[in-house]
């Protein structure tokens, strides 16, 4: 017989099973072989054409042994005989089964065995990346599903919604019956989540607390492989087969993940890699709920902080406020009785009580000037400082404040000139206070120059006219600029000279309170501006008040 | 591995009745579970008698018979429990679990729902767990406990790559988006159907590609990707059309019309919406969702009258179907408009 049909038949069938179908039909038309069977290494028939059981089992036994190609007799009753092609180790054989001579030389048919082999190889190959296909696309659900709950647990700092969650999703991808998620607190471990336990949770499970300490992957196994385990709790639950796995995170365990079985089961490396991946998550969602909760009290104390701070400041400010009022009266009265004493309303006095009344009422005035800042002050801070803002031409407030500062100016022998005056947009302020932060600038001028002179100056910055140059509808700025010839100021002084009872060195032998700056720089603020300083050691200060102007302010 | 998975497959009456089942033929797959039954019965094959008796308590189930489904099952059970057969014992109690939940016994079903999650456990039968799990889900979802439903969702999703069961994991991802939209989690919605869509795509299933499709237009509108929404919609009106599924259908143009609504092409949207009302015209969920959508045009068009009848044809409907939290939702709409008016 030509054996290139059949031979063909074989390499296009799809596998041994089709091959063999293939097989049989072709030779049992062309050469009456009657049946073609593909025998399993224990003899047990793969399959077979057309069906039936052909081979008595000893016979296919022996058959599926051997180890050359050889016809053999069927039956010494009916003469059949068989051929034996042995395939490979694991692929058992071929065996054609006809009437006595029917095969002839066995060589003959050895072509036959070579392809069926071949095909059993492919179909080898071919089974082994299907199998690496569906391991691929396995771990590929799985990680598509460990995303998915990482996403769900993400939804809430629920640490029981979470963990009873990571529970749950655990039992189910793992085919346990339970699972127990445990914490260590202060020495000793907890059951804090639980899917499918019997009885109460564990107050304190042994198997949980050893996976921690051993900070890995430990399991428990019933003796004999279906009896139970040595851990009364698990044992009382049923537990065949255990698998206990650390929550860690960052270097640090935080319990352990229990999985539990009630049947027998062989844990896979699969099964340790999952729960590992899974009580990551546990730990993640104790870790976020432990920060979270630190979180919380911290913030809780904070505001309790804040409320204590915001009680005392208000306490301070109202204190200010009270005392400052109460001072304020009777040093007025004070200070009206000096004044009736020195106009010699009772009589004359001597020059030397005249003198000492004189002094006494000079430290009278800087003392309300004191209250009168103090109270200034604790009205900004306490938001209570009403401005009454209108349009104003800063030309008559430096005018005004001028004339307040000139006796001063006179007395000390300092000069205070005002500059080339541009022309100016009107300014919509409140005049008393842009006076009172000139006064406390030209006063500090010229207490501090001891020679030379003051000026004053003026300017428009972004030309008033510049859109966004300011903020809030303003467009521009108007800069008044007082500057002296004093001693200037160190750069590391020049932002503390603003703050409160803050005097740099040799300023307190000048007189004042220390609080003119920052009452000025607060004004300033509040008016929509600011007050700067540009000086140098020995060449005087510059101290700028900056007032915001709109565009649509005429031009005066 | 071995070469003997090639064995040659005869297919069975039971295996038959089980290709027609899920291809929705109930008719050819009552009868072909019927002569499996009486043919496992003569040969003596118990196990699959009681299956073959369990398939036709599920076809039974489709045709709203519950009493003989019950019956049928009750019997599946019973026979499985003599014979030893604890698989089909097993999920003889998840089918009878589902018949109470078609019956709208919540707290028998789901005990029956846990019974079987222990069965199959004890078994080692993952997608019977994973199966339960996701019918616990389902009754979950319908009494309005969203967060249960999506664990238990979660739970059959593990069950479900344990056990390589990719066409139902592909439904326990859909509920999952469900779940997850109605719990406004768009992000995770919009990740939950797109998986699902990767694996009906991997397995052909078109019918539920389509609804996957539909379902994953609402999180990508409230994400406000609108480009991607309208893909979306697309490949659903695809999928649709080749099975021929109205529903499916019309949610895509429910979807249509809200986009264009908020394109503010209102004349568009009125165009959809009517042809998602011609084409649903079954009283489904869908078909409320529809109305709800008429409702919101008409209130955006300033026809608060003509919005308020729409609102209350949906409720009528979801009331129907007992959809209580369509029925809650619609009611704050109506609120709202009356609201508004005041």
């Amino acid at each position: 017989m030509d054996l290139r049909d059949a031979l063909l038949r074989i390499y296009e069938s799809s596998g041994p099973g089709t091959a063999v179908r293939s097989l049989g039909v072709v030779l049992s038309e062309c050469a009456g072989v009657g049946h073609t069977v593909w025998l399993a290494p224990d003899g047990a028939v793969a399959a077979v054409w057309p069906g039936g059981e052909p081979l008595p089992p000893e016979v296919a036994q022996a058959a599926a042994r051997a180890e050359h190609p050889g016809v053999r007799p069927l039956d010494g009753d009916t003469g059949g005989e068989t051929l034996v092609l042995p395939l490979a180790e694991d692929d058992g054989a071929l065996v054609l089964v006809g009437a006595a001579g029917t095969f002839g030389d066995p060589a003959h048919w050895d072509p036959l065995g070579a392809a069926f082999a071949r095909v059993a190889a492919q179909h080898r190959a071919y089974a082994q990346v299907e199998e690496e296909r569906d391991l691929l696309r396995q771990r590929a659900e799985e990680s598509e599903a460990l995303h998915v709950l990482g996403l769900a647990a993400n939804r809430t700092l629920d640490p029981d919604e979470v963990l009873t969650l990571v529970a749950r999703f655990t039992r189910t991808l793992l085919g346990a019956h339970y699972v127990t998620v445990n914490t260590l607190a202060e020495g000793s471990i907890r059951t804090v989540a639980a899917v499918g336990l019997r009885a109460q949770a564990p107050a304190d499970d042994p198997f949980a607390a050893r996976v921690a300490a051993a900070r890995k992957p430990l399991t428990l196994q019933g003796d004999g492989g279906g009896g139970a385990v040595p851990e009364p709790y698990h044992t009382a639950e049923g537990m065949r087969v255990g698998l206990g796995v650390p929550l860690a995170l960052f270097g640090e365990t935080f319990g352990a993940l229990v999985i539990g079985y009630r049947r027998p089961y062989d844990l896979a490396p699969r099964d340790t890699r999952l729960a590992l991946t899974l009580a990551g998550h546990a730990a993640v969602a104790i870790s976020n709920a432990r920060l979270h909760g630190a979180l919380a009290e911290r913030t809780h104390e904070l505001e309790r902080a804040n409320e204590e701070l915001r009680w005392t400041t208000e306490a301070k400010d109202r204190f200010f406020a009270s005392m400052s009022h109460e001072l304020r009266t009777p040093l007025n009265s004070v200070l009206g009785y000096q004044s009736l004493l020195l106009e010699g309303v009772v009589g004359q006095i001597e020059p030397q009580a005249r003198s000492f009344l004189e002094r006494a009422q000079r430290s009278t005035r800087n003392l309300l000037h004191l209250v009168n800042d103090v109270l200034d002050l604790s009205k900004i801070e306490a938001g209570k400082l009403e401005l009454v803002n209108a349009p104003m031409r800063m030309r008559a407030i430096v005018e005004e404040s001028l004339a307040t500062i000139e006796p001063l100016a006179a007395a000390r022998q300092i000069a205070v000139e005002i500059e080339p005056w541009p022309p100016l947009p009107a300014v919509h302020t409140d005049a008393d206070r842009v006076r009172q932060i000139l006064i406390n600038l030209l006063s500090n001028a010229v207490k501090f120059t001891d020679h030379g002179r003051v000026t004053l100056s003026a300017a428009i910055v972004g030309d008033g006219h510049a859109a966004g140059a300011a903020a809030d509808g303003a467009h521009g700025w108007v800069e008044v600029h007082v500057a002296d010839t004093g001693p200037g100021i160190a750069p590391e002084n020049q932002e503390r000279i603003f703050h409160e009872f803050e005097q740099i060195v040799g300023a307190t032998a000048r007189g004042g309170t220390g609080l003119g700056l920052p009452i000025s720089r607060k004004l300033a603020r509040l008016l929509g501006g600011d007050l700067t300083v540009r000086s140098e050691l020995g060449h005087g200060s510059v101290f700028t008040l900056r007032l915001p102007v709109r565009n649509d302010e005429p031009v005066r | 591995m071995s070469l003997y998975a090639e064995a040659p497959f005869v297919p069975t009456d039971l295996a038959q009745a089980g290709e027609q089942e899920q291809l929705g033929h109930w008719t050819a797959a009552a009868r072909l579970y019927s002569r499996a039954f009486r043919s496992a019965t003569l040969d003596g094959r118990v196990e699959e008698a009681a299956d073959a008796l369990r398939g036709q308590a599920r076809v039974l189930i489709r045709e709203e018979r519950y009493e003989e489904a019950e019956e049928l099952a009750t019997l599946s059970l019973e026979i499985a429990q003599r014979a030893g057969a604890r698989q089909s014992a097993a999920r003889a109690v998840n089918v009878l679990g589902i018949i109470r939940h078609s019956q709208r016994d919540w707290a028998t079903s789901r005990d029956l729902f846990r019974r079987a999650v222990e069965l199959a456990l004890d078994l080692g039968d993952d997608e019977l767990v994973g199966l339960a799990c996701q019918n616990a889900g389902v009754i979950a979802y319908g009494l309005g406990d969203l967060r249960e439903a999506r664990a238990a969702y979660l739970e059959s999703i593990g069950s479900f790559v344990r056990s390589g069961s990719s066409e139902n994991a592909l439904h326990a991802y859909n509920n999952l988006g469900i779940a997850s939209a109605d719990l406004r989690e768009w992000l995770e919605a919009d990740v939950y159907f797109s998986r699902g869509i990767e694996i009906a795509e991997r397995l052909s299933h078109t019918p539920l590609l389509a609804k996957l499709y539909g379902n994953r237009a609402e999180p990508l509108i409230e994400i406000g990707d609108l480009e991607a929404a309208e893909a979306t919609i697309e490949g659903a009106e695809r999928a649709a059309a080749a099975v021929n599924d109205r529903v499916a259908l019309g949610v895509a143009l429910r979807w249509r019309a809200k986009l264009a609504r908020l394109r503010g092409d209102f004349a568009r949207a009125e165009e959809h919406v009517e042809r998602a009302l011609a084409v649903s015209t079954d009283p489904t969920l869908e078909r409320a969702e529809i109305l709800l959508e008429l409702g919101d045009l008409r209130a955006h068009q300033g026809r608060t009258d003509a919005a308020e009848a729409a609102y209350l044809l949906s409720r009528e409907l979801s009331h129907s179907l007992n959809a209580d939290g369509q029925v809650r939702e619609l009611d704050a709409r109506i609120w709202e408009l009356h609201h508004q008016a005041a």
